[in-house]
Order: C-alpha cells, then structure tokens, then sequence
C-alpha cells in the first residue's frame, strides 16, 4: 500500500493521490448502474471504489445517511456495516467485501435467502420489546430502552444480521424480566392465584403469550415443576409463582423469535402469525391472531388477507410510523441535529420534535387515507404547529400541537420539503448537498453509490467573503476527475435542494450569492425542488424502492439475490394497487415468499 | 425442561464462587503472574485515543532514556518514569488497506481491520478469557463519548448530570450504537460501552438487586430464586441451541454468555467485599467529559483493588469523535472540524488542544495508578496501559507510525523511561503479542497484522 507522505499542499490534489486500484465487484456493480442511469461516468466512478476490504475510508465530506452530529461519519460504517451482509456495528463482522442489498458476498460464496449466516433467530429489539411487554403485561414502562441501542444502518433495527446479544442485553433482559413480572402482579395483569389450578392455567396463558405460540405439555410440565421445586424450598406461593413467570419472560423462547418451518422452506403457521404481528405491530400477535392459526386460518390467503386488515385497522399498527418509517426515512436522527447556533439561531428541544412529527403524521396519513404513496414528494398539505410554522416563515396555524395544514406554495409539501430530511442531510453550519443527493439515491431510489475511497478529507468551510458559494466550493471538488465519478450523480441532485438551508428554511441567498437550484438526475435537467420532485415521481425507481423497504422490513433480513422474484411480483402488485401503502402491506403479507423462513421460494 | 429439576451445575458454579468471591487480597494471593511484588496480579488496560495526533508535536526527539517529550505528551512529564514511548509501529502490515479511522478503530486491539465472526478477539477479551474466571467481571470496556454529548435538554433537574432513572443509556440519543463506539471484540461480536460511572459503580459493587437485606434469610431465597431462573432459563437455551443453525447457535452462546455472568455476579455480590472499599457511588453522567473520565479512572483502580476484574479498555472518545472543544474563543467538533486540518494553523492548534486534553486524562489515570498502594509497591508496578489510536496524522488518514504509548511496569516485564523508536515495518499486532506474553499468553500470530511479538517492552 502506498501512502501519501507529508504535507497537502490544497484539497483539490485530494482525489488526485496514489491509490491502488483493483476493479472488483463493487466498480463493475456500480459501474453497470451508472450505465443503466446513462451517465457516461464508468470510469471515474469505477476508479474511485476499488475493490476494498471494507467501505471503511474517507470521503469530501460526511455522506452518512444519519446527518447531523449524531452519526457523522466520514463514509459511514453506514456502508460497511450496516449494509447487512458484512455484519453489524453490534454483532458479528464477516471478513470480505460487504455487499449491498445486491448481497454479492464473496466471502461466502453461494447467496441463500437467509444470508450468510443462515440465522432465524432474532433478538426483539428495543421496540419490539416494550410493545410486547405492553401488549402481554400492560407494561408501559418501555425497559427495552435500557437495552444497548438497535442498529439500525443498512436496512432496520429488526435485521436479523443486527440481532446478536452482549451482555448487558442478557442483563438488562434479566432485570426487565423481573420488574415486568413485579408490575404485571401490582396492577392485576397476572393474577395472583391461590391454587395450584390457578397457577397452572395462567402459566399456559401468559406462556402462549409470551412465546407466541401454545406451550408443549412437557414445557407446561417444566414451568409447574420449577413452581413446585420453589415452593418447597419454602419461597411464598406469589414468590415462587413471580419466578416462573419471570423464566418464562428471559427465556430464548421470548426474548428471540423463533420462527420454525417443517420443511425447511415454509414458515408454519403459528410462525408466520408472529412474522405477521412484528412486521405490523412490532409485537407479539394478540389472542385473535393466535387463534387463527392455530385454528388453520392462516393457510389460506382468505384468512391472511383477512387477519392483516384488521391489524392495519388497530391503533398498533402506528409501529409503522415508529419504527418503519422512522427508521427508512432516518427521522429518529432528528433529535441529535446540531445545527451551529451562531448560524441558526436556537433550534429548540421542541422544535425538533415538532420537525420529526410532522414528518410521521404525513407518512401516518398515507397509512391511515387511500392516498398515492408517489405523492409522499409532492402534495398539498403537510403537518405544522406554531413553533414549525413560524420557523418556516409560513401561516401559523393558532395550535400548538401539529395540525394538517394546506401546502405553502413556494416550499411545496412532501418529505424533500420537510425540515426533518433537509436538516438530518446537513452539517451543522451549512447544507450538504452530498448527503442530500445520498439520501435521495439511497432513501428513495435504493440506488446508494458506493463508499467513497480513503485518504479525502472534507471540504473546506466556507470562507465568508470568499464569494464563493458553496455550490461553486463543491463544483471545484468534483472538477477533479477521481471525484468526478460519483460526485456528478450525488451532486446535482443535491443542489435542487438547495433553496432549502440546513435546518430547513427557504432562503433565495446563500454565502450573498443567488441560490442556484439547477440540477440534473439521471441525466435530466431540472430547475429547483420542484423539478427535482417531478422528476423523482415519474421515476420507477421510486415506488420500487419503497416496496422493497417494505419487505426488508416485513422479512426482517437484508435482501439479495434469492429475493429477486418476490421483490419484482411486489412492484407490479404496488402498481396494480395505485401505488397504496395500505394496500402494498397487505400485498406484502400475502406475497408467498413472506410465508417462508428467509423470504424466498 | 423435565420434571425434576436438579442443580449440578449450580453446584458446580457455587464451589467455584467460593475461589473467586474474594477480592484480591495479600490474605488470598492469586496465582502470581511476574509480579513486582511476586503475588500481585497483572491487570491489563487499553486506552483508546481519538482521531490520531500529529506525530511531529507527539514524537519525543532523543531516543533511550526518556528525555524531552514531544509537546503533545507534556501533561506526562511527571509519569516519564513509568512510560514506554514506542516510535514507528503501524496497523497494518501493508498486505491491505487498514481503512482510515473505522479500520484502524477495529483494528485497535484486535490487529485486523474486518474482524470474523466467531473468531476475533481483541487483546483485552484474550486477556480477560485467560484471567477472567478468577475475578467476577472478566472484563469491563468504558467510554466518556456518546452519539450525543449532554445536552441540556435531557437534564430535567439541571443537576449537570443527564437525567438517567433506570441506566445510562434509557433513551434514544444517549447512548452510542454505532460501530465507531466500540473497540472490544469478543468472537467478532463488539462488546458495548458503559458510559454511566453510577452503572458502572452498581455493577462493580451490587445495588443489582435492590431488594431488602434486613431478613438475611429471606434475602438468600431470594438470591436463589433468582439463580434458579437463570439455571432453567440456560436449560431453554442448550435444547434450543440443539435445533438451530451454526449462526443461530452463536447467538445462544452469546445469550448463555450472558446467563453465566449474571450468575457470577449473583455468586460475587452475596459474599463480603473483604478489603476494598467501593466509595461514593456517582450520581450519573456529569456534563464536563473530563469529570465523567476521572470518575471511571477512579472506578478503574477500584475494581482492580477489589479484582473485581484484571482487564478494562477505556476510550476517550470515538475514532470519528463529535465530542466538542472550545479552543481559543472557537468550537470545533473534534473529528470534523479539527482532525482533518488541511495543515491550517489554526486547526492544528485546535487539534494538539485536544490531543493534550486526551493525554492529561491518560496523566490523570497514571497518577491514580501511581498514588495506589499495592503490596510492597504501586498499583502502577502490576498494571500493563496500551495507550494507542485509529489512525497517526488524521488529515492523511493512515495508519503507520502510529502514536503508541506503553505505561506501568507489567509485573516487572516493562521497563519504562524510555523511548523506542525505529519501529516501522512492525505492527502493533506484533507489539500485542508481546504484551500478551506478560500476562501468560503464548500466540504465534494475532489478527491479521500480528506476525510476530516485538521485544520492545523489558
């Protein structure tokens, strides 16, 4: 390997140093999708993402699709890491090239569905975990949290490659075991019985609850004879009962999902009710659920379609805008913005909030409303409170609390004209039209580019008085041809945004210059956000995109290659169902592939 | 589960708490390990530094005896003694690109930059797996950087600590999850940060199970149910682990891992705490990182008196650090607005700010060591610090001639006040397995980059 040694003498020579260069898989993927968006661009992109070990390196400037302070980093173990094949920031790391969801692992050879470790074991994450205990002890006191945070890069917290279990898990896990059980018998959640009748049949109750699914006559057995075992060692009928319903809840049974498959292939059905409830719920599958597989509803398509409906229809099903929509669109980094207050002035605890809950009531109309999900970028009304309309120098709506509003015409309404995506997408004194153009291509297109190359440190602040916007600084940087590659797609699309500062306020001046929004994606010209916003919605790519995060998220692993066909049914079925979230979720459920173990026939 | 519940195991691991209850003491003289007072144990730390330094204003001059240190390392002036300065070592052996800071953080202690899943250990985890089982925690890892560093918003009762009820990571922003946080490696699973001293504390020395301790009787029922819990819950998990995959079955390791700690800690906590003193607990995160630092070096020197474990890494902070520093009137987020300097005056001068912060804290930690009283000597005789980081200069990225400090005398098999320099061409791998032979442990190679061990440290 060679090093540059000494001193720099500019940033412009940055993309310019001795590398060496492999073409690897990663250039030729890449490489072709440069050549299918018809960009003639092959070689600078190819030249700059050589074949690595790991997207470990350095970039212009921060592209991590966190934004803000929170996760900055440079290339973002974003890629590495969460990209779901090369392993987890909390779990284990596969050697090798880290693949995207193209899941090109060549450390492992062959690709199966369920990926190169073959888990199907899943560790409830944080809000896995408090919805369940909520659900099946009316525990609201969310002890998952105390649980080291879910990794949510790449893909969702629930990825199954993500869900490995250190220590303090296990003892946090133990420790919330014993205080759900404590409170579920102060409030009367588990009865407090005084026969061993009584024991016995709540035991089989909160067991079916807790492991989703009926206990088998001999765990049933076990449970009773630990009971009995700690009532003769002179322990209170409440106490030794207290134990056995804490085994219950730290036992794998409960902390994992265990989804179970008779031939190997197809989730059974009791399995497929829990793959059901979490993808919806984020919990555990209520009594009427359970039921119905047990009672053989759920073989039929009739009975899955009908069961789905009415979860949609529960209040819990909002753990699609918690957790999915959350967690696609990055919005739980909202709160760890830090925009640099001697540009920006305080941006408020509150109104943080109220930037990341506008975006969830729009996202939870879409769910809520027979709405065109393509209209996600551009529509006529949004969500605002006082606090966030004065921010957006918009009319104030006279309510503190976020109420629908009609769009203002100048910003627009959708998601690339909320502040919660344009400030998560920018640094703490200026915008980033990279980390804009990232999340654009990643976010809405599942197009990410990949990693940048090592070695390229940030771009310069920008010098008051230099004349220079920051659009011409971020021109010069891709002047340079190593750069070029990647940073003309990125760029361009960033820029459309750029009448939008870095906590989300229209502006027509940046640095004293005019604001130029022109860009281009996919080689085609546009004219500010607007332009950018038809351009996006006529694109295919978009409502692709959002069919397969929505079966990421349902599968609860990253996809590849064996998840092709069912990736493709569901972009035809989303079509044919003028593009409804409501509609695709139910047409996710009943995609055969969700019914197997690793989503794939 | 069968209807008859038996406790071999519990038994078994009852007999082994009564070895290991104790803390250390000269009463109970473990095995000793080449010791300055021969019955002393080794303990080992790892410090990690963030974001590299720039080597010019870190690298003393002279060579040998320890004379002049480099301007960066001032705050060690009074430590010279008990320092090792090694020159020249890098990450990588140039077979790969180590990865700019996310390679050269995984590659910290465990010298390969894409640890494997399933195999990777990092040198604080082999330690610990060699001594851990005579102490009640094998190891500890400790961090005073968060994604977010306190903010005021989160501190309801404006006490300057950030409000933490139940741990110190009960929300969604306080605690780190991103792979930059972690350095520990234990079967290529990363091992995550204790950023709270008063979670800390609470682990080391009880107030686990706050139930009462009037009823003495009562209070071993309890002890027992609660071992019994985890005793059926880790029969669940071993039938389990009989009909999954191997990726699965690693993951029921991981979760029965964690079922034994607890129960060493159930075992440890029920004996006396002969010898050591815990001291006050801390009331949580203080807002100034350096309060927070000082109250883990000062709970560092606690679990060793106490061997409540021999093996801790400490990190000042993430290799992309956000953590922010004032420097002359200006904020600079340490990673992005000082780190990559582009050779601005300026920013260099921000930069040395806190990389002199960082090693003050490494000082702070030295001088705790040193003013502990251990048999005939100091804590510091029977401590091996690896003081280290992710990259060298941080405006180019690299990973050779990395800044390496080597502090305390190992048990006698450190001789410190010196500067070793003309090390390039080796790794810190091969100074790991150097290292790892203090503490008993004989390995061929280590890592990717561990091809041989150095003999630089008596």
């Amino acid at each position: 390997m060679k090093r540059r040694k000494g001193a720099f003498s500019g940033w412009l020579k940055l993309c310019e140093g001795p590398r060496l260069v492999h073409i690897g898989p990663r250039s030729c993927a890449w490489s072709i999708f440069v050549l299918s968006v018809g960009a003639a661009l092959v070689f600078g992109c190819a030249q700059q993402s050589g074949a690595r070990g790991s997207a470990a390196n350095s970039s212009m400037e921060g592209t991590a699709l966190g934004g803000g302070n929170s996760q900055v980093s440079e290339s973002g173990m974003g890629g590495a890491f969460a990209s779901g094949v090369g392993g987890s920031p909390n779990g284990s790391v596969t050697g090798g090239a880290s693949s995207g969801s193209g899941g090109n692992n060549s450390a492992s050879g062959a690709v199966t569905a369920c990926g190169p470790n073959g888990y199907t074991l899943r560790r409830l994450t944080r809000a896995e975990y408090n919805n369940t205990v909520r659900d099946i002890a009316g525990d609201t006191s969310q002890p998952g949290n105390a649980f080291p945070a879910d990794v949510i890069g790449g893909g969702f917290a629930n990825n199954i490659e993500n869900a490995s279990v250190s220590l303090i898990h296990v003892e946090q896990m133990e420790l919330a075991a014993r205080s759900v059980v404590a409170g579920a018998f102060s409030r009367g959640q588990f009865t407090s019985c005084t026969t061993r009748d009584c024991v016995a049949q709540e035991v089989a109750r909160v067991g079916r609850q807790a492991w989703r699914r009926a206990l088998t006559a001999s765990e049933q057995q076990g449970l009773l004879a630990f009971f009995d075992n700690q009532a003769a060692l002179g322990n209170s009928l409440d106490e030794a009962f207290q134990a056995t319903l804490t085994a219950v809840l730290l036992a794998p049974e409960f902390v994992f999902r265990v989804d179970t498959s008779p031939d190997g292939v197809k989730l059974d059905d009791i399995s497929l009710a829990g793959r059901i409830s979490y993808s919806l719920w984020a919990s555990t599958p209520d009594a009427t659920l359970l039921t119905a597989a047990e009672s053989g509803k759920l073989a039929t398509t009739a009975g899955i379609e009908s069961e789905v409906r009415r979860m949609l229809a529960d209040p819990k099903a909002n753990a699609l805008v918690d957790s999915f929509a959350s967690e696609w669109l990055g919005l739980y980094n909202v709160g760890g913005i830090n925009p640099d207050p001697k540009v920006f002035g305080t941006i408020s605890p509150m109104l943080k909030q109220a930037m990341r809950q506008e975006s969830m009531l729009f996202f939870q109309s879409f769910l809520l409303e027979p709405k065109n999900a393509l209209d996600l970028l551009g529509t006529n009304f949004t969500f605002l409170n006082d606090e966030l309309a004065q921010h957006y120098q918009v009319t104030v709506p006279g309510s503190a609390t976020l109420v629908s509003v009609p769009a203002n015409a100048t910003r627009g309404a959708g998601l690339l004209a909320q502040a919660s995506v344009l400030s998560i997408t920018s640094a703490s004194t200026r915008t980033s039209p990279v980390k804009r153009g990232k999340w654009v291509l990643s976010a809405l297109l599942c197009s990410e580019p990949p990693p940048p190359p090592a070695n390229v440190p940030p771009l310069p602040e920008v010098q008051n008085g230099s004349g220079l916007s920051l659009r011409a600084l971020a021109e010069q940087h891709r002047a340079a041809p190593a750069c070029a590659g990647c940073h003309s797609l990125l760029d361009p699309i960033g820029f459309g945004l750029e009448n939008f500062d870095a906590v989300g306020r229209y502006r027509e001046v940046d640095n004293g210059q005019p604001i130029d929004a022109s860009g281009e994606i996919s080689g085609v010209a546009f004219d500010g956000h607007q332009g950018l916003i038809q351009l996006l919605k006529a694109d295919p790519r978009f409502p692709a995109c959002i069919s397969e995060k929505l079966l990421t998220y349902a599968l609860a692993r990253p996809l590849n290659q064996a998840h092709n066909p069912a990736k493709q049914a569901l972009v035809t079925s989303f079509a044919a169902s003028n593009f409804s979230l409501r509609e695709q979720l139910v047409n996710t459920a009943l995609e055969p592939a969700f019914r197997t173990l690793c989503g794939a026939l | 589960m069968t209807a008859s519940i038996k406790y071999p195991r519990r038994g078994a691991l009852r007999a082994a708490g009564a070895l290991i209850a104790f803390p250390w003491l000269e009463a109970f003289r473990a095995e000793p390990i080449r010791a300055a007072d021969p019955l002393a144990p080794v303990r080992f730390m790892a410090w990690f530094h963030t974001s590299g330094a720039l080597m010019e204003h870190w690298t003393p001059a002279q060579t040998g005896t320890l004379a002049a240190l480099g301007p960066t390392l001032a705050p060690l002036e009074p430590y010279k003694q008990d320092l090792l300065v090694l020159s020249g070592l890098s990450i990588g052996d140039g077979s790969v690109d180590v990865g700019s800071h996310e390679g050269g953080q995984r590659a910290f202690l465990t010298a390969h930059n894409e640890p494997i899943a399933g195999q990777t250990q990092s040198i604080d985890q082999i330690i610990a797996e060699k001594l851990g089982a005579l102490t009640r925690f094998p190891s500890l890892q400790l961090s005073i950087e968060q994604n977010t560093f306190y903010d005021p918003s989160t501190d309801a009762n404006n006490d300057g600590y950030k409000d933490s009820p139940t741990s110190s990571f009960n929300d969604a922003t306080d605690y780190c999850s991103d792979a930059n946080c972690m350095v520990a490696f234990n079967k290529g699973s990363m091992l995550p940060n204790l950023y709270n001293p008063r979670l800390v504390f609470e682990k080391l020395f009880g107030a686990m199970d706050t139930g009462s301790t009037v009823d003495s009787a009562a209070a071993a029922r309890r002890v027992n149910l609660r071992k019994s819990v985890l005793d059926y819950v880790s029969g669940r998990a071993s039938d389990l682990k009989t009909k999954v995959g191997l990726g699965d079955q690693r993951r029921l390791d991981e979760y029965l891992d964690g079922i034994r700690q607890i129960e060493k800690g159930i075992d440890s906590q029920s004996s006396p705490s002969v010898g050591c003193t815990p001291g006050v607990k801390p009331m949580g995160i203080p807002t100034d990182p350096q309060k927070t630092l000082r109250l883990m070096a000062d709970l560092s020197v606690k679990a060793f008196q106490c061997d409540a474990t021999r093996s801790i890494t400490m990190m000042l902070g993430q290799g992309l650090s956000a953590m922010k520093f004032a420097v002359n009137g200006v904020t600079y987020a340490h990673h992005n607005d000082a780190s990559h300097h582009l050779n601005d005056p300026v920013k260099m001068k921000a930069k040395d700010f806190i990389d002199t912060w960082q090693v003050a804290q490494l000082a702070y930690m030295l001088e705790q060591l040193k003013n502990t009283s251990e048999g005939s000597g100091k804590l510091i005789d029977n401590v091996v610090l690896f003081y280290s980081s992710d990259v060298s200069d941080p405006n180019l990225h690299g990973n050779a001639n990395m800044p390496v400090l080597v502090a305390g005398r190992g048990g006698g098999a450190i001789t410190t006040g010196r500067h070793v320099a003309g090390l390039s061409g080796r790794t810190t791998g091969d100074l790991f397995l150097e290292i790892l032979k203090v503490f008993g442990v004989e390995m061929a190679s280590i890592g990717r980059f561990g091809k041989q061990a150095t003999q630089v440290l008596a």
